[in-house]
């Protein structure tokens, strides 16, 4: 009889240690998602394939989300979120002359400075129309709903092309930073000295448009490089050491550096020679800085996890194995994620929503799902049809952004091709890192009191 | 504690039913309760050795010739270097009739015994074996043995008749294949530390002309390393031009050439600038010549299928996104494959034999396996190098074998698959399968 109990209280540890199967694709009826999700806002936006990425802001007095608009639109929308369940764009900037410019918005971030709210839109314009050196757009946001004003725009003209992905960061130093990829490196920009920049009456014309450049994180040389840039990063204060830490994808995998003095980053570790990564993509850390989740921007390859350890105890420079990996769809493909330890929120391409607990990294689990896509998986022409980029092959489609509001746990996700979503997950009403044992580090800011305040 | 019996039942059935309805059966369709799909039959399997002892394997394709060999190497703590030789004349009662091995096991470092292929020539039977031996120790630059079989079953009739030794080219053959060219001649295609595959004229070395065993090279792409070339190759005849084409992978991924004249490889396609391919592994096309199944050696990579028919039409001369993917497990790799169109036969490293339909190349799917490793995976070595390493297929009544690392040998039969013939699915007979009388 013992060996009965057993059994039957093994058995359900037994099915939580496989976490969820997705189901096929396109998935039945009623049967989007798993049962642990709910749909609390659906905006539809615009044409296929002219979403990019999204952003929530965390004030539970600014119910505010962007969405970036990279083709047929050429801006951003506005979302108010006062009411999630009738959420609705308050606003549409589109940049004039949208049919010159050759290229769209990609990535947006908002921050905070002097009490006031910007929104940074990431920008990427091709030479041969107008804006080709703007990386960025800063907006105030401060008067949202009623009004928004442009600010400036951060311009590069040596390395044009604009800012594939950006991150804003507020430095253990106090200032507010925007990391920008640009060139062969991440770009970083003292966002408080940009705006005194535009506050004198100087000609924008005479202004030096490096005025507010204040570092330049290198992409660490190795041999056969797949790329000389970085993709995307995360920056996060790390408690322990008291450093400020950039993790960034690109190259030819992923790096680590100590960007406490902006003037000299220091390498701490590489992740390199992975089989199957040639080139890092979207690269986040665990809150404690021990593990990071990795990707690469191929279709067929999952989200890896390493731990880093070895190499932040000096035992090895680099890391060269995952301990762990996660996939949707080994069809596919995921893209960019949000970290709440032990959560993992995954914006899937055309998996849609997806959360990982990867609490054990070397086991990480599907936990929930939302396929917000809801179409045919790695169909080239259908891809062609409504993206019309061949981009990661035949999976480039459906969620390319999520993220999270820590104070109530509410989800967004950006489809390219069906618009802005907000979900609830069961029991995942808040996140605070010291509520799993974690320093209270994510890729929310505290604008107000540094890095530094986040634990206390 | 003693459980009564009865109990014991219930216990284990009810555990059985959870198993069944729990999301691990959705999630792998082989377990150690039923390691087998329906439509497959283990009709016979033998250990040969300790753990990571096993490698690849070869069948003739004589049905009046019922042997198989299999690579024997160190890749774990311990075992032998050589080869064995099977004998399936009943395949449900697989015995080892005789066991080659390299003199002075000790002193030879590295793997050993790596691939094997089987070949005729002038009515005899031989059996190339590939290895590897590390350098420090003897025969660093020893490539492949070649033993003569002809007198099979009998143990005693079997001997070595040449070594192939590249002074110039240290470590061994790490795989071969064995082609009958349009020229008549048998060649041995090896893989070699340089980058080229390097070609043997198999039946002057047999015939003891071994000042003319060289009978050409097939490069990599320019851009290669001195020292790395293939890592593994597939050679066939192409029946609309004509042509002996050779389809290698290896370093920035795979190549095709037309090797109708050895003296003049002429580059027909490249498969390069892959996204998520460094490297090229195994690479085998259809009958036809049309598609490829391309393996690269690393976890959680999928077989690739690519369609050359772009390259071949002179519109495009590389080719870089597959049509489709196969996998059985996507946290796995798949390893070597023998493609029978329809059908594709894997060895799946962890995940045994399998076998799936590429009738339409960009879906191919799952129709049989059988999980031939039920064990861990490695900690003291690459995680999924272990399990179901060589696949072979005889043509003649579809006796499909594999050699798996760990549990030794295996043969099977597939429900509805009693025989292949390019003939029967309207593409040229054309397989790994050599036809050693079409020239007589």
């Amino acid at each position: 009889m013992r060996l009965l109990v057993t059994l039957l209280l093994l058995w359900p540890a037994g099915v939580l240690a496989q976490g969820l199967s997705h189901p096929s694709h396109p998935p039945p009826p009623g049967q989007r998602g798993s049962e642990n999700i709910s749909v609390v806002a659906h905006l539809p936006l615009g044409r296929p394939g002219s979403v990019s990425d999204v952003e929530v802001e965390q004030d539970p007095d600014r119910p505010y989300a962007y969405v970036a608009r990279r083709v047929h639109a050429k801006g951003f929308d506005v979302i108010d979120l006062s009411d999630p369940r009738r959420a609705r764009v308050i606003y549409r900037w589109r940049i004039a002359n949208e049919d010159l410019h050759q290229g769209g918005a990609m990535d947006g971030r908002y921050f905070k400075h002097d009490g006031r709210y910007y929104y940074v839109q990431s920008v990427q314009f091709r030479q041969g129309g107008p804006n080709s050196d703007v990386g960025a757009i800063v907006f105030d946001v401060t008067d949202l709903p009623e009004a928004i004003v442009e600010v400036g725009r951060i311009r590069q003209s040596d390395t044009p092309g604009g800012f594939h992905n950006i991150f804003t960061y507020k430095h253990s130093a106090g200032a507010p930073l925007l990391f920008a990829t640009s060139g062969r490196h991440a770009k970083v920009f003292d966002l408080a000295r940009f705006l005194e920049g535009y506050q004198t009456e100087m000609e924008a014309a005479l202004q030096d448009e490096n005025h507010a450049l204040v570092g330049r994180v290198p992409v660490a040389e190795s041999e056969n490089m797949w790329s000389r840039g970085y993709h995307d990063f995360y920056i996060g204060y790390h408690p322990e050491s008291g450093q400020d830490r950039f993790y960034g994808g690109g190259g030819s995998g992923y790096y680590v550096y100590d960007v406490s003095d902006l003037g000299s980053p220091e390498l701490l570790l590489t992740i390199l020679n992975v089989p199957g990564v040639s080139w890092g993509h979207t690269f986040t850390p665990s809150p404690d800085g021990r593990y990071a989740v990795g990707e690469t921007e191929f279709q067929y390859q999952p989200l890896r996890f390493f731990d880093m350890k070895p190499a932040l105890d000096g035992e090895v420079d680099n890391i060269d194995h995952a301990i762990g990996a996660w996939h949707a769809d080994w069809r596919s493909l995921a893209h960019n994620h949000e970290v709440r330890w032990p959560y993992l929120f995954v914006a899937g391409y055309e998996t849609g929503m997806s959360v990982v607990n990867m609490e054990n990294p070397a086991n990480p689990l599907t936990v929930a799902y939302y396929d917000t896509f809801n179409g045919r998986h790695n169909n080239r022409e259908e891809v062609m049809a409504r993206a019309g980029s061949p981009y990661t092959w035949n999976v480039y489609d459906g969620a390319w952004g999520v993220d999270v509001r820590n104070h109530d746990g509410l989800i967004v996700v950006s489809d390219m091709s069906t618009g802005f979503w907000a979900f609830r997950m069961d029991g995942f009403n808040r996140w605070d890192g010291r509520d799993y044992g974690m320093p209270n580090i994510s890729s929310v800011q505290n604008w107000d009191d540094g890095p530094q305040a986040n634990d206390e | 504690m003693m459980v009564p019996k009865l109990m014991m039942n219930n216990a284990a059935r009810l555990a059985i039913v959870c198993m069944a309805l729990s999301p691990a059966a959705v999630a792998a369709q082989w377990t150690a309760e039923k390691p087998g799909s329906d439509n497959i039959t283990v009709l016979g399997h033998i250990e040969l050795g300790p753990r990571l002892s096993v490698a690849d394997m070869d069948m003739e394709q004589e049905v009046s010739r019922p042997y198989a060999y299999v690579s024997r190497m160190v890749y774990g703590d311990e075992g032998s270097k050589g080869t064995d030789i099977i004998d399936i004349s009943d395949p449900s009662d697989p015995k080892v009739i005789y066991r080659w091995r390299i003199e002075d096991q000790d002193l030879h470092l590295r793997t050993g015994g790596m691939d094997v292929k089987y070949f005729k020539w002038k009515d005899r039977y031989y059996v190339v074996q590939s290895v590897q031996f590390g350098a420090g120790g003897p025969n660093n630059d020893m490539g492949a043995v070649i033993l003569d079989v002809t007198g099979l079953p009998d143990p005693e009739s079997v001997r070595e008749v040449a070594r192939l030794h590249e002074p110039d080219l240290p470590g061994g053959f790490h795989n071969i294949f064995v082609y009958q060219h349009s020229s008549g001649r048998v060649l041995l295609f090896s893989t070699v530390s340089g980058p080229f595959a390097q070609v043997y004229d198999l039946g002057n070395i047999v015939d003891g002309d071994l000042d003319n065993r060289h009978a050409g090279r097939v490069p990599v792409v320019e851009g290669a390393s001195s020292r790395r070339g293939y890592h593994d190759f597939y050679v066939g005849y192409h029946l609309d031009t004509g042509q002996d084409r050779f389809y290698g992978g290896g370093v920035g991924g795979y190549f095709v050439y037309n090797i109708s004249d050895l003296d003049n490889p002429e580059l027909l396609v490249t498969l390069t600038g892959i996204n998520g391919v460094r490297s090229g592994h195994t690479f085998t096309p259809t009958p036809d010549g049309r598609y490829v199944i391309a393996e690269t050696e690393y976890r959680y990579a999928p077989l690739r299928i690519f369609d050359l028919k772009p390259a071949l039409d002179g519109n495009t001369s590389n080719i870089r996104n597959p049509i489709g993917a196969w996998t059985a497990d996507w946290e796995n790799l798949v390893h070597n494959h023998e493609v029978r169109w329809p059908l594709v036969f894997v060895s799946g490293y962890l995940d045994g034999l399998q076998v799936f339909t590429m009738m339409d190349p960009k879906n191919p799917s799952t129709v049989a396996y059988y999980d031939t490793y039920l064990g861990p995976e490695n900690t003291d070595r690459y995680p999924v190098f272990n399990g179901a390493f060589g696949v072979d297929v005889r043509n003649a009544d579809g006796l499909i074998a594999i050699s798996d690392m760990s549990t030794g040998f295996w043969t099977f039969r597939m429900e509805g698959f009693s025989g292949w013939h390019g003939d029967d699915w309207g593409v040229p007979n054309v397989s790994s399968a050599q036809e050693w009388n079409r020239f007589e």
